[in-house]
């Protein structure tokens, strides 16, 4: 493998994602390319509706792309089956959602262990690991509460945990702090900036926020499915 | 909406099917009835009349009363009357013992089979309709049996004795026929040989009543028969001729010296009978509906719940919008109303198609044709049922709905219903039971049986369910042993504990019904196997034409020619024994013999019943006993007797305190030690009382007496009823014993106690059918119910699903998790089924101790197997897709 590309954690050539909604036919997005280093921070920008979700789920193999291909580590998902890409998400890949999406069943502590269990020889002791990230996230009181018992604030630090329980090479984050008052979502992402030191995983961050943003090495705009 | 359907579709096609059937059996009475008028012969021998010494040579104890000449005379002037059209006579052999066919020739299997033979006037018979050979197809039995010898099977006969057109047989080991055609085993039904819900014996011959060779096999003159169909002009006319012939015919002797009064039933009056047995099965068939429109309900409330929750954000948007919940609720009784009534459409249309199929199994059942014609009344029912089920089921989470909060929408992400007012759910829940119990009662056509039944159903469901999510809560307690695929199920089962219970609900309804069938067949058929073993302890049955001891002789020689018995049981039948007297005193006068060694009265009371003499008594037999002693085989030849205890008829207070005081009866008062009197088919004989027994019966064979004595016993001059020899050959020799039996000795015929058996059993799955069917349909019922919660449970859990596999989780271990939950769903609502059935039969068996409860091991494994299987392949349908989801697609609808 090139030295150069063993450098680039995330790679997407030619991005194409379409829907077919009745007769017309959405362009999500329209040929995106992007390299993200090893350690990098990218922030995405740009209007609602641009296609900056979609990138996310696609980069983050949730979803196949229409054309084009994406690389992790230099290998291609786009020709994944389900259970490698599954595969790819637990152990690659960290997601944290604007609507932190915890399992409502499951305790915080439940919820974090959750990546790990599903780990296939897996590094991590399940409990361990998920009080350490909690811990870490400053929610080490918290452990046995479901989400319905928390804030908004700590139900998406939960999801910062659970993100990190499998050590990710790649932390995709859309909208962390959509949902929350500018107070908590500035601690919200003091402590995704955090963890991602921690691990010095790759952070892939769409937002609204040009305080955010600048935080980032480096800054792109979505546009109508194109990144400019 | 599947649900609906799904219910609605039980309903219709369960009382199409019923209307059917009732209009089949009523609208063609005649048929079914085969005439207008049937005149039989009863017999009417009593107990205190003698068959001994009327002289006839030819053993009268077996043959079956006949129309006498004066009555068949009689007949034959009545039918110059104007009404009469047409007439034909039937001998129905032997209904008193059962008759034998056999292959022969080398041909079929070599064994002796029951067979119920019909002796018919080809040509005529039957009157209404007409009975075609499946075999040469469609030929009528007029062409089939024209010459002597010549015999027309029914097809389950034929196939059990192996034989087809052109092969011949033998009738009670005598007389060969060929056999000239088969016919269906439906050709016989008719309630005049067996009621309604006794199937009638599938195995059964025509041959023709004018052929010598088949009277001669059943003793007949020419002209005998017992049985004259009469076919007249109108239903008036029947009337005006059976009243005639009820009171102007002689009642004289028969020709056999045997009293024979006959009895005149028109199809008029037969008809309410019918109509009553159709009635019940109509009734069956309609709580089958009830049933499933049961079932069908929960899985609508179900549904609705699920609406009403997933629609939880949109209604606090109407009403962050400005909507009342009034009007919210209407949209959604529209709604209701709308899904009732599309899903009520596609139900009826369902089960349209579901009474078309069930007719096949109405059929076989009843043994008839049934016209399948298109109902409306149970459409009309399936419909407003329906409609009206489903907007009452709708109601009580609309209510809920009317009082979502409009902050809700705000705290995204909860979809949980508010609870509505506990008073206000009861007030519902108890309108709710006052509109099914008014559609109940409509139905059911009776308003106390209506509302009582139903309010019982609900109060019984109530705490069904109660107990349900009590087991449900329980279940979600249980240990996970660090599994998480475990312990995402079990969270998952008690997070909707309410659904979960309903499910558990219907599923157990479905699964009670089935393994009652199932462990009552199953109790029937293991009861048969034993009673057979038991009481016949032998693998062949020799039975004597006649009661003859000289027969007799050359059978017990035949038996000893064999070698290879290892144990022989020769029984003697006296069918009238009965008690004169006690120690000398003698019975039967009120107020008792003054000399009487016990003085308190012995009472007027007598009756008579069978004495049993049997060969051979052993201590391994021995049942269980009261006082004294059983028989021992050092007692042959001595004159004692143990008696079976008192029938509970008898041991009743209204029967003792009339007859004899505060003592039971006289067998009660008699003591070990005593010496009994008996008249035994017209001789005193009298006997010493060694024991009382704790049953009822004697069961010898397959004969039932209240007195066993020794063999010999009883003097060779009192006349017999009928003879028997039970004889135990090594396993596997008993076929070739059996044919050298019949070989050597005709007339005398040697049954192997496996063709009993078989024939139970094809009897008994007979009868087990339309229960199978409906309990069948109550389990799919359930298993449209759990398919459809599941689909709506996987719906809701759409985004959790999304989310496990977001973290990583391959689709298999989604759907391991799936199945999980399910199946432990399945196998508590299987085994809760179970013990319901278990436990509701076992107290039937308390009240009605005939009905024997043995549930077996393997039968009820299959039923929760089934039960596994129904929930899993449930889970499975809807997980599956469900599960192979891109997680995005769920996840983008925040
Ligand atoms: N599953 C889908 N079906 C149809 N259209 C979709 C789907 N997902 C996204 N879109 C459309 O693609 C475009 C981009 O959506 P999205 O990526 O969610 O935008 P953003 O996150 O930038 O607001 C929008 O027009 C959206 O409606
Ligand atoms: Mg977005």
């Amino acid at each position: 493998m090139a030295s150069d590309t063993s450098e680039v954690m995330l790679r997407a050539t030619m991005l194409e994602k379409h829907f077919q909604m009745g007769d017309t036919v959405v362009h999500a997005l329209r040929g995106v390319d992007i390299a993200v280093t090893k350690g990098e921070i990218v922030a995405i920008l740009g209007a609602s509706g641009s296609g900056k979700s979609t990138l996310l789920g696609i980069l983050g193999g949730l979803d196949a792309p229409s054309a084009g291909r994406v690389e992790i580590a230099g290998v291609d998902i786009t020709k994944m089956n389900e259970n490698e890409l599954a595969e790819i998400r637990n152990k690659k890949i960290g997601f944290v959602f604007q609507f932190f999406n915890l399992i409502s069943t499951l305790t915080a502590l439940e919820n974090v262990e959750l990546p790990v269990q599903f780990s296939t020889g897996g590094q991590f002791s399940s409990r361990k690991r998920a009080e350490e990230l909690l811990a870490l996230v400053g929610l080490q009181e918290r452990l046995r509460h479901r989400p319905g018992q928390l804030s908004g604030g700590e139900q998406q630090r939960v999801a910062i945990a659970r993100a990190m329980a499998n050590a990710p090479d790649v932390i995709l984050a859309d909208e962390p702090t959509g949902n929350l008052d500018t107070a908590t979502g500035e601690s919200v992402m003091n402590i995704l900036f955090d963890a991602r030191r921690e691990t010095g995983a790759t952070l892939v961050l769409v937002t609204h926020d040009a305080q955010v943003a600048a935080r980032a090495n480096r800054t792109l705009t979505m546009q109508d499915g194109l990144l400019v | 909406m599947f649900a609906i359907a799904a219910g609605v579709a039980a309903i219709v096609g369960l009382q199409s099917l019923a209307l059917s059937v009732e209009d089949t059996v009523t609208n063609d009475i005649q048929t079914t009835h085969q005439a207008d008028i049937v005149v039989s012969v009863e017999d009417r021998r009593g107990g205190s009349q003698t068959t001994a010494g009327t002289g006839v040579g030819e053993s009268p104890a077996f043959a079956s009363p006949v129309f006498s000449e004066e009555e068949r005379s009689a007949f034959q002037e009545l039918a110059a009357n104007d009404g009469w059209v047409d007439s034909t006579y039937v001998y129905v052999a032997n209904p008193e013992r059962p008759s034998f066919i056999a292959a022969a020739g080398g041909a079929g299997t070599g064994g002796q089979f029951f067979l119920q033979p019909y002796l018919i006037e080809p040509g005529k018979y039957p009157l209404y309709g007409e009975i075609r050979a499946v075999e040469p197809k469609g030929a009528p039995l007029g062409e089939l049996l024209t010459s002597p010898g010549e015999i027309a099977l029914s097809r389950s006969i034929a196939n059990r004795v192996g034989v087809g057109i052109g092969d011949s047989v033998t009738l009670e080991n005598s007389r060969a026929f060929l056999v000239k055609g088969i016919v269906s085993n439906e050709a016989a039904g008719s309630p005049l040989f067996a009621p309604i819900f006794v199937p009638p014996l599938p195995w059964f011959a025509y041959v023709a009543l004018d052929d010598p060779i088949a009277r001669e096999t059943f003793n007949l003159d020419e002209g005998d028969a017992n049985v004259l169909f009469i076919k007249t002009r109108t239903p008036a006319d029947a009337a005006a001729l059976a009243g005639v012939e009820r009171s102007g015919l002689p009642a004289g002797e028969s020709i056999r010296g045997i009293s024979s009064t006959f009895d005149v039933e028109t199809a008029e009056e037969a008809l309410p009978e019918i109509e009553d047995a159709t009635d019940i099965l109509g009734k069956f068939l309609l709580i089958a509906g009830l049933v499933s429109l049961v079932i069908g309900g929960i899985g609508i409330l179900n549904t609705m719940l699920v609406v009403v929750g997933r629609r939880t954000m949109e209604v606090g948007i109407l009403k962050s919008l400005g909507l009342k919940g009034r009007q919210i609720a209407t949209l959604f009784v529209i709604e209701a109303v709308l899904m009732g009534l599309v899903g009520s459409i596609a139900g009826v249309l369902l089960g349209i198609l579901l009474s078309f199929a069930l007719t096949g199994f109405g059929e076989q059942f009843l043994q008839s044709n049934i016209d399948w014609s298109l109902q409306t009344e149970p459409i009309i029912n399936g419909l407003v049922v329906g409609v009206v089920v489903t907007v009452v089921f709708g109601f009580l989470p609309v209510l809920a709905a009317g009082r979502v909060r409009p902050n809700v929408v705000l705290q995204a992400q909860s979809s949980t219903l508010p609870r509505s007012g506990r008073v206000v759910s009861l007030v519902v829940v108890l309108a709710l039971a006052a509109v099914i119990g008014v559609v109940a009662s409509v139905f059911v056509g009776n308003w106390t049986i209506g509302m009582i039944g139903t309010y019982g159903a609900m109060a019984i469901l109530a705490l069904l369910s109660l107990a349900l999510l009590l087991v449900v809560w329980l279940v979600g307690k249980l240990p996970t042993f660090g599994s998480i695929t475990l312990k995402l199920s079990l969270r998952g089962l008690s997070r909707q504990r309410g659904r979960a219970a309903s499910t558990l609900l219907a599923l157990v309804v479905g699964l009670f019904a089935m393994s009652t069938i199932v462990i009552l067949g199953d109790s029937m058929k293991q009861f048969v196997d034993e009673t057979l073993e038991s009481e016949l302890g032998g693998n062949l049955l020799v039975i004597l034409p006649d009661p003859d001891l000289e027969i007799r002789d050359q059978a017990r020689d035949e038996i000893d020619r064999l070698g290879q018995a290892e144990r022989v049981v020769e029984t003697h039948e006296f069918e009238n024994a009965t008690l004169v007297a006690i120690n000398g005193a003698a019975l039967g006068r009120p107020g008792g013999d003054p000399g009487a060694t016990r003085p308190p009265g012995l009472g007027s009371l007598q009756f008579a019943s069978t004495m049993l003499a049997q060969s051979d008594a052993s201590a391994d037999d021995a049942p269980e006993m009261l006082e004294g002693r059983y028989l021992v085989p050092e007692d042959a030849g001595r004159a004692v007797v143990v008696v079976g205890s008192d029938p509970p008829w008898l041991q009743s207070p209204i029967f003792g305190r009339a007859s004899v005081g505060n003592e039971p009866t006289i067998i009660g008062r008699a003591l070990v030690g005593d010496d009994l009197t008996f008249l035994v088919n017209g001789q005193e004989v009298t006997l010493a009382l060694v024991g009382k027994m704790a049953s009822n019966h004697l069961h010898v064979g397959f004969s039932q007496g209240h007195f066993l004595v020794p063999m010999d016993a009883i003097p060779d001059s009192v006349p017999r009823s009928s003879i028997g020899f039970q004889v135990t050959v090594p396993e596997g020799e008993s076929a070739a014993a059996a044919a050298q039996l019949n070989r050597n000795i005709p007339g005398v015929v040697t049954v192997e106690v496996d063709a009993i058996a078989s024939l139970f059993k094809e009897i008994l799955d007979r009868i087990t059918v339309l229960p199978s069917v409906l309990s069948a349909l109550a389990l799919f019922t359930g298993a449209v119910i759990i398919a459809n919660s599941v689909a709506l449970a996987t719906l809701e859990r759409r985004r959790e699903i999304a989310l496990m596999k977001t973290v990583g989780a391959k689709a298999n271990k989604v759907l391991t998790m799936l199945l999980i939950e399910n199946g432990i769903l399945g196998i508590i609502g299987g085994a809760i089924g179970v013990l319901l059935a278990i436990l509701i039969l076992v107290i039937f068996h308390q009240v009605q101790p005939d009905v024997p409860v043995s549930p077996n091991p393997l039968s009820i494994l299959f039923v929760l197997a089934v039960a596994l299987g129904v929930a899993l392949g449930a889970a499975l349908l809807s997980a599956w897709p469900a599960s192979r989801e891109k997680p995005l697609e769920v996840l983008r609808y925040e």
